[in-house]
Formats: structure tokens, C-alpha cells, sequence
């Protein structure tokens, strides 16, 4: 199992000038401990006007200067939020594919319709079309990618033929995700051939019955990419502590601050009620689901013993990489996050070094000739 | 952590009647209601000056209206409109009532004595079809607010959820009380509206419904079914 760290530029208030800068830079310092240390990946959300919860709406800038300061980490957009209101789908492919030549082909392409008012409405996106706005846009950016002359006339964003530039390097394309929150969206990624990026906040039931059914759905795929990409990511905290008690003071708190953060924004499903979004986010629901709320299974939060216990559950669960938020809101001093980096490096990748497990396939079959595109 | 409200409780006493008005014994059972329903966006700080603190704001902020038309209750037809801010308590979603009316002088004694809200009286004009609906509410002083749904579609029912509504009681000592209502209606027919419009009059007043002005609609939902109208209880109970 690989292990991977992802970020959201959280900034809790009071706000100062320097707020976001220092979260940006100690984010970086971060990324460039973590590509020493051995992390597979790093990735970045896209999300806009999340006041304190995200201050991430560049990842393409961010990710950008992780190229420039590592070596071998991969670079990972999660997600590039592929709604042509919000992003056209043309320059989606561009700012990818320069990103993959910046990283010299260390580049993953993660995608997602987004779930909060804040965003879908301040972009005026109807959320009811998301779903096949996303559809549309993900079977038209690999073909960006591939052809010299692309032509696009679909529902939601056309094109006369262009040459979309520049091409990745990664040869015929980088691996392609989608963000899994709902059962729904876990078939949809398998049906398509992408990657797996699970940011449910579920119980550790529901993220197993993900996991299988996308495994079991995913062999007969119609990939929309050149091949499948049929890796598992699980998100998750980490904080890898001097021992259980001040993992738990510090770690905990983190995940805390993450969950009273969340719970300020306006998800869809509370006040618009859309066959897209079939989580209701209102009161009633939420408190049938306390547990979603605690540290459970799996949370690598804890002495280095502790969370390599932890992370049994997701060798179970059969997920390829655990990729963790290891601070929120900036809580945890910089210097304790650093700690907790090469303290789970030393003490716990290595246990998880040797993995005899099945290695997921992202070079599996290619499609035949997709036909041309037509209204 | 997000904004907590800043308005006190004193700003949301009431003057109680003396004597107290008789009404039919809470809850009332009211067969055949129907519930125009619209979620808009409001600036911050208008929403902050009229939220208790124990009350968070979210991002954005947004108001949730309601109407609802009860042609059957104990205590004879009544109309009823809310304005709420909608809010977390304790990270979970709630709606505060800044301000509520009715026409039916009953209702609104109970809503004084057993829950908070309505508040006070007012004209509700309500015209609810298959295809769209429309609701203007007017105080004393004249018209505050219409609410305009040019076109419905029918969905599910289950679609629809709504949560607690929490509002400040006065208390026959002058003292506050904070209650909460349950979402009360069971919903047999719902629709929705993607529309929706909201319009007010030229000369703008100092009154809630004017400063928490619309800014941004997001969605309008008609329901129709069962609602009762119950008395609050205190938070935690």
C-alpha cells in the first residue's frame, strides 16, 4: 500500500494578510519533505468561496510549484472541477497537460462536478445537469490529448476543429479519476475506467461496499480514456504521533476542526433538493450518521504502532494508496506536521513496503477507434 | 470557526396580550396544507445583527421562506408566513425565525404563548395551481414581499426535507425562551420550481423582510399534506 497527502488550503479565522501565504508556504515545505520521505503522490482540491474550509482554487498554480521542488512525488489535480461554466474543457486539457510536461510525466488528472451551493451557484451551474456536464467533459478531454484535430459538439460546450496544446508527455495520456462520494458515483467511475479518489465521509461499511463494487464493475468497463486506470485511493487524517495521547490531542483535533468546518457550508442536498445529489444534507439525516463524525477504523491517527493497526483496515479494504489531510484549518504547528511525516516514514511505510497484493492495472486494455463525435 | 449571530434575545421580545386570548389546545392536526417554500441568499452581516449567538452562520448565507396554507385546523383556516436564517447549532442545520405573520388572530396567540411564532398579524394572498403558484404577504403598512413560481414540476415527495425551526418565545415575566419546532409536515404531493422569483415593493421599509433582502434565489418547492402546527420546546429536549 502507498501512501499520499492532499491538501485543501484550509485558513480558520481571524484572517490576516499573511494567513493564506503561510499556509501556502508551509504547504510546500511540506510537499518537498514528503517527495524525500517517499509519499506517491500529492494532490489538491479545487474548490471556490469556501470561506476557511478551502482557500484552494488554483491547484494548477499550487501543484505547479510542487513540480518545480520535487523529484519524484506525482503531482495529482483532485479534481479539476469539469463543469464548462466553470472551466472550459479546452483549457482543463491545456493547464493539465502543461502541468505533466512541468512535472516531466509525473502528472495524474483527477475530475469532479463539485456538491456545495457555494460553488454551484456562484458559477450559476443548474446542479441538476452536473452529473452529464462532468460525463460529457471527461470523454472529450482525453481526445484533446490524443488528436491533432479535435471537434467537439455536445450538449453543454462545443468546438470547431482545434489542436488542443500542449500535448502531455505521458504517452497516450495521465491517468484519469474521479472524486467518489456516493455509491452512485463509485459505478460511474468504474463504468468509465477511471481511478477511484474516495472522499466519502461514510462509515468504514460504506467504503467497503464501494471499493467491491467498483472492482467487480470495473473489469467491463468502457473506458473513457486510451486505457483504464483502475486504482483505489482512501482519504483520510494523519498524524503520526510521539505516542497515542498527543496523536490523539493533536491529530484529533485536526480532524475535528475539519468536520466543524464542513458543517458550515451549504451542501446541495440541504436546501436544493436534486435528482444529481441524492444525499440530503439536513439535520435529520446527519445525526442517523453521528459515527461519521468520530475518529473510527482505519484513521491513521496515532502512535506509528497504532496506525500501522489503522491502516489493516484499508490493506482489507483492498485500496491501492491511503492519501491523508495532515493538517486542517492550520491547527497543528508546522513543525509538529514535519515531525509526524518522517515519524510515519521511518516507522510505518515500511511496513507496507512489501505488498504481495494483486497490483492494480493502469495499463489495461485500450479501446477501439472512438467514431466521431456528432450532435 | 464561522461567524456566531449577534443579535440578543431582548431584541425579539414581544408584547404578550393580556388577557390571554383563548385558542384550541396544541397541537393542531391540519389535514389538506399546502407549503410554498423558497431558499435565497442574503449578506452576512445583515443575517449576523438579527442571529442569536448560539447560532452559527453558514457560507453563503441564506434565508429560508415559508407559507403555509392550512384550510383545516382547530382553530379555522389560517395562513402563516416565515422568514428564517438559516444556520448550524452545534454544526447541525437549523433555520431562525426572524420574523413570521398570520392572518387568524387564534393562531397567533398561540404562536405567542406555545412557540415563538407567528409574531403578528398580517394579509397573506396565496394562489397555488397545478402549474405555478404565487404568495404576497403585507403588514399593516403595506406590501412586503411576493414570491412568484411561474412553473412547477411534479418530483417525489421524499425529495423534500426540512429541518427544526428555532425561535425566541417571550415569557409572561418579559423573560426569553429558546424553542425548537420539529419539521412538521408530512408531504404527499411535492414540486418544484426552478424559476422562481422574488419581488418587492419600490419604497423599502426597516423591517426584516426588507433587510434580508434576496440576493440570489436557489430553489422553490411546493408541498402539500398534513401539518402540525405544535408547540416548541426547549433546545435539548
Amino acid at each position: 500500500m502507498k501512501f499520499g497527502i492532499f491538501y485543501e488550503h484550509s485558513v480558520v479565522k481571524p484572517w490576516s494578510r499573511q494567513s493564506e501565504l503561510r499556509a501556502y508556504h508551509q504547504a510546500l515545505e511540506q510537499v518537498e519533505l514528503a517527495d524525500e520521505l517517499g509519499f506517491d503522490q500529492v494532490w489538491q482540491v479545487e474548490h471556490h468561496f469556501l470561506e476557511e474550509y478551502s482557500h484552494g482554487s488554483a491547484p494548477e498554480v499550487f501543484l505547479s510549484a510542487c513540480a518545480a521542488r520535487t523529484k519524484r512525488i506525482h503531482i495529482c489535480q483532485g479534481i479539476a472541477l469539469s463543469l464548462p461554466q466553470v472551466n472550459h474543457p479546452a483549457r482543463i486539457a491545456e493547464r493539465a497537460a502543461a502541468m505533466d510536461i512541468i512535472s516531466n510525466g509525473r502528472f495524474q488528472f483527477g475530475t469532479g462536478r463539485a456538491a456545495t451551493w457555494n460553488e454551484l451557484g456562484g458559477f450559476r451551474v443548474d446542479p441538476d445537469n452536473t452529473k452529464e456536464m462532468w460525463d460529457e467533459v471527461v470523454r472529450a478531454i482525453p481526445r484533446m490529448w490524443t488528436e491533432d484535430e479535435f471537434e467537439w459538439n455536445g450538449k453543454y460546450f462545443s468546438m470547431p476543429p482545434r489542436n488542443v496544446l500542449p500535448k502531455p508527455i505521458q504517452d497516450p495520456h495521465p491517468p484519469m479519476w474521479v472524486a467518489v462520494s456516493s455509491p452512485e458515483t463509485a459505478v460511474q467511475a468504474a463504468e468509465r475506467g477511471l481511478g477511484m479518489l474516495g472522499v466519502t465521509l461514510g462509515t468504514p461499511a460504506d467504503y467497503k461496499r464501494l471499493v467491491a463494487d467498483y472492482r467487480r464493475i470495473i473489469k467491463h468497463c468502457d473506458p473513457v480514456g486510451k486505457f483504464v486506470n483502475n486504482q483505489v485511493n482512501a482519504a483520510s487524517w494523519l498524524y503520526c504521533g510521539e505516542d497515542e495521547n498527543e496523536a490523539r490531542q493533536v491529530g484529533g483535533m485536526a480532524a475535528f476542526q475539519f468536520f466543524q468546518t464542513a458543517a458550515h457550508l451549504v451542501g446541495l442536498g440541504g436546501i436544493y433538493p436534486s435528482h444529481a445529489y441524492t444525499a440530503q444534507a439536513n439535520a435529520t439525516a446527519l445525526l442517523s450518521q453521528a459515527e461519521i463524525f468520530s475518529l473510527r477504523e482505519g484513521f491513521p491517527v496515532g502512535s506509528p504502532e497504532q496506525i500501522i493497526e489503522n491502516l489493516k483496515f484499508w490493506d482489507a479494504v483492498g485500496v491501492e494508496r491511503v492519501v491523508a489531510l495532515i493538517n486542517f484549518d492550520q491547527v497543528i504547528p508546522q513543525a509538529k506536521v514535519l515531525a509526524s511525516l518522517e515519524r510515519f516514514a521511518k516507522h510505518v511505510m515500511p511496513h507496507f513496503a512489501d505488498d504481495n497484493r494483486e497490483k492494480a492495472d493502469i495499463t489495461g486494455k485500450r479501446p477501439p477507434e472512438a467514431p466521431p463525435m456528432t450532435t | 470557526m464561522p461567524d456566531p449571530g449577534q443579535a440578543r434575545h431582548e431584541s425579539y421580545v414581544v408584547k404578550l396580550p393580556s388577557p390571554k386570548p383563548e385558542y384550541p389546545a396544541l397541537p393542531w392536526t391540519c389535514a389538506g396544507a399546502a407549503m410554498i417554500n423558497v431558499y435565497f441568499e442574503v449578506l452576512k452581516g445583515v443575517l449576523l445583527d438579527r442571529l442569536p449567538p448560539e447560532f452559527n452562520r453558514t457560507s453563503p448565507s441564506y434565508c429560508r421562506l415559508f407559507v403555509i396554507d392550512h384550510p383545516n385546523s382547530p382553530a379555522g383556516p389560517f395562513r402563516e408566513a416565515t422568514l428564517t436564517l438559516g444556520c448550524r447549532l452545534s454544526m447541525m442545520p437549523a433555520a431562525f425565525v426572524a420574523a413570521s405573520m398570520t392572518e387568524n388572530p387564534k393562531a397567533l396567540a398561540a404562536g405567542l404563548f406555545e412557540r415563538g411564532y407567528p409574531m403578528g398579524l398580517g394579509t397573506i394572498d396565496l394562489e397555488l395551481g397545478k402549474t405555478s403558484a404565487r404568495v404576497s404577504i403585507k403588514d399593516a403598512k403595506g406590501p412586503l414581499i411576493t414570491v412568484v413560481l411561474p412553473s412547477l414540476q411534479t418530483i417525489e415527495p421524499g425529495r423534500l426535507a426540512y429541518d427544526h425551526v428555532d425561535a425566541i418565545k417571550t415569557s409572561a415575566d418579559g423573560k426569553t425562551e429558546l424553542l425548537v419546532t420539529s419539521p412538521d409536515m408530512e408531504i404527499d404531493q411535492a414540486a418544484i420550481c426552478k424559476n422562481a422569483r422574488i419581488e418587492y415593493p419600490d419604497d423599502l421599509r426597516d423591517t426584516p423582510w426588507h433587510i434580508l433582502r434576496n440576493h440570489n434565489v436557489v430553489s422553490a418547492q411546493v408541498a402539500r399534506g398534513t401539518r402540525t402546527f405544535s408547540a416548541g420546546r426547549q433546545l435539548g429536549t
